[in-house]
């Protein structure tokens, strides 16, 4: 296997649920190390991505390669280096923490019992703790320790702050960070806690209806997407939307709102060509992106319909 | 092919049923004894508890693994590096050996209590009985696996009562048709008639069931 290959490489990766895509010609390459963030409205198909990569959802078409590895055909040997934590926790409930780590760890070739030790500590998880008596959150913390035992070279993580408290959550995001990534682990999770994908994602990938829409490294994607809001003293130009770096128009008022995706010099250039238009430019969080891509903003405005 | 670590979480997790079994084993050797003509050759065929034990037995298998895909803990272990292939087998073999071996467990008595006790059937005959038993109860209780695999991941009770109905509709006709509950037609059928085709046809079916339902799973998406 060579090392330069990517943790995750996905080619057309589609999975139909009597017939409803739930993802759709999916091309995703997460590259090793780092902590790679997948975001997406509810239904975007994020789990059922993530399934597809451990082999509990069978695709329909495309292919996948998961640390050079064959995803479906070699699914065993890919779960050996993947460490996975469900969105929610699906545990037997009438065992003790104990019991369930020990059986855990006989799966495994590998387990970093001191890390697994460690972390019950921390997360004060008592290893004569009866499973199904645990909250949420503990459950949750319990599912990541699950994940971390057996020293993966990928750690899938969906949802993983589910039921956490903001200190827990910060807690765990230090130690996946901390540990986890600077070991050279990749780590991929889903999350609707953008705060906590600025926080520490590396890169972002956004999904939609099941479909990649766009993939790239957090900082860059931060430095690309701006908006210009603009107050054009005339008729706006007609063919507005259609510039270079523009990917929406809206109206906020007596202005608009112009949506930029890179190419932030080159509108600027333009717009002063405008006598009299007045212009600033607005940084966006993470969370402007994700609903402006989630199309949260849905009166686009069409150019010259209202004027 | 076999994951003995997960073999033996999957019989810890089952343990409550093994006991329930037991008990069964127990009634129904005591209750022989206690019942059986003093002085008279005891009949190791005639053992209705342990019967009963296996009905209940198959019908826990189904349960386990219905109750595996509902609950979730078939994701929860298909996400640790285990093959489907290993769980079914696990499943198979956490559920099914019990079965066999209380069905065959009437030739054990016959062999322990030979010296003390007649029994009105030679251990040959016996043998011959409790192997036909077990194998068509497995081919029975691969059965039940199979429409667990189909109906379990369903959260609709009326699979479930579907399944359910089906089992037991099959159960009757089956054991109407070569009289497990009329034993009597059954020893004249097997010694009679066609013992080694009976023998024959169960391990086909034993096969047949055993070819489907690891191939559901290999196939089945699993959500938890």
């Amino acid at each position: 296997m060579a090392i330069s290959e990517p943790a995750v490489l996905t080619r057309g990766l589609t999975k139909t649920f009597r017939g409803r895509p739930a993802v759709h010609g999916l091309d995703l390459e997460v590259p090793r190390g780092g902590v790679f963030a997948l975001l997406g409205p509810n239904g975007a198909g994020k789990t059922t991505t993530i399934k597809l990569l451990l082999n509990l959802l069978q695709p329909s078409a495309g292919e996948m390669r998961v640390l050079g590895l064959d995803a479906v055909a070699d699914s065993v040997a890919v779960r050996r280096r993947v460490g996975y934590q469900a969105e929610s926790q699906h545990f037997y409930r009438n065992t003790g923490v104990g019991e369930l780590l020990s059986f855990c760890r006989s799966l495994y070739p590998r387990w970093n019992q001191e890390r697994v030790d460690r972390y019950c500590r921390l997360f004060e998880l008592p290893a004569r703790a009866r499973v199904g008596g645990l909250s949420k959150g503990k459950q949750t913390l319990l599912a990541l320790v699950l994940a971390v035992g057996p020293e993966p070279e990928l750690l899938l993580l969906d949802e993983p702050a589910t039921g956490l408290d903001p200190l827990r959550r910060r807690q765990v995001l230090k130690l996946l960070v901390e540990e986890m990534s600077k070991e050279g682990r990749t780590i991929i999770f889903s999350s609707h806690q953008l705060q906590d994908v600025e926080r520490i994602a590396d890169r972002v990938a956004f999904l939609l209806r099941g479909g990649l829409i766009l993939s790239r490294p957090l900082e860059q994607l931060l430095a690309e997407e701006k908006k210009v809001r603009v107050l054009f003293p005339g008729p706006p130009p007609a063919e507005l939307e259609k510039w270079p770096g523009v990917r929406r128009v809206a109206r906020e008022g007596s202005r608009l709102l112009i949506s930029l995706s890179g190419r932030l010099d080159e509108v600027l250039v333009r717009l002063q060509r405008y006598e009299g238009a007045a212009f600033d430019v607005l940084d966006q969080t993470l969370e402007d992106i994700f609903v402006e891509y989630a199309g949260g903003e849905e009166s686009v405005w069409e150019v010259g319909e209202d004027d | 092919m076999i994951n003995w670590p997960l073999l033996r979480w999957e019989m810890r997790n089952i343990r409550w049923w093994y006991a329930g079994l037991f008990i069964f084993l127990f009634i129904g050797a005591f209750s022989l004894l206690l019942f059986a003509t003093t002085g008279g050759p005891v009949n190791w065929g005639k053992m209705d508890f342990f019967l009963f034990g296996a009905y209940w037995a198959l019908f826990g298998g189904m349960a386990n693994v219905s109750s595996k895909l509902k609950k979730g803990t078939m994701a929860f272990l298909l996400a640790r590096p285990v093959s489907r292939r290993e769980m079914y087998h696990a499943m198979a073999l956490a559920g099914g050996l019990p079965i066999i071996i209380l069905i065959m467990s009437p030739v054990l008595f016959a062999l322990i209590l030979s010296p003390w006790l007649a029994s009105s059937m030679s251990l040959g005959q016996l043998l011959l009985l409790d192997v036909l038993r077990a194998v068509w109860l497995t081919a029975l209780f691969l059965l039940a696996i199979l429409t667990s695999l189909y109906t379990g991941d369903y959260r609709n009770k009326f699979y479930s009562i579907l399944t359910g109905s089906f089992i037991i509709a099959v159960t009757i006709a089956w054991t109407t048709t070569i009289g497990i509950i009329n034993k009597r037609a059954l020893v004249q059928w097997l010694f009679q008639h066609h013992p080694g085709l009976s023998l024959l046809l169960s391990l086909a079916l034993c096969c047949l069931f055993y070819y489907l339902g690891r191939r559901r799973l290999e196939r089945m998406d699993i959500q938890a």
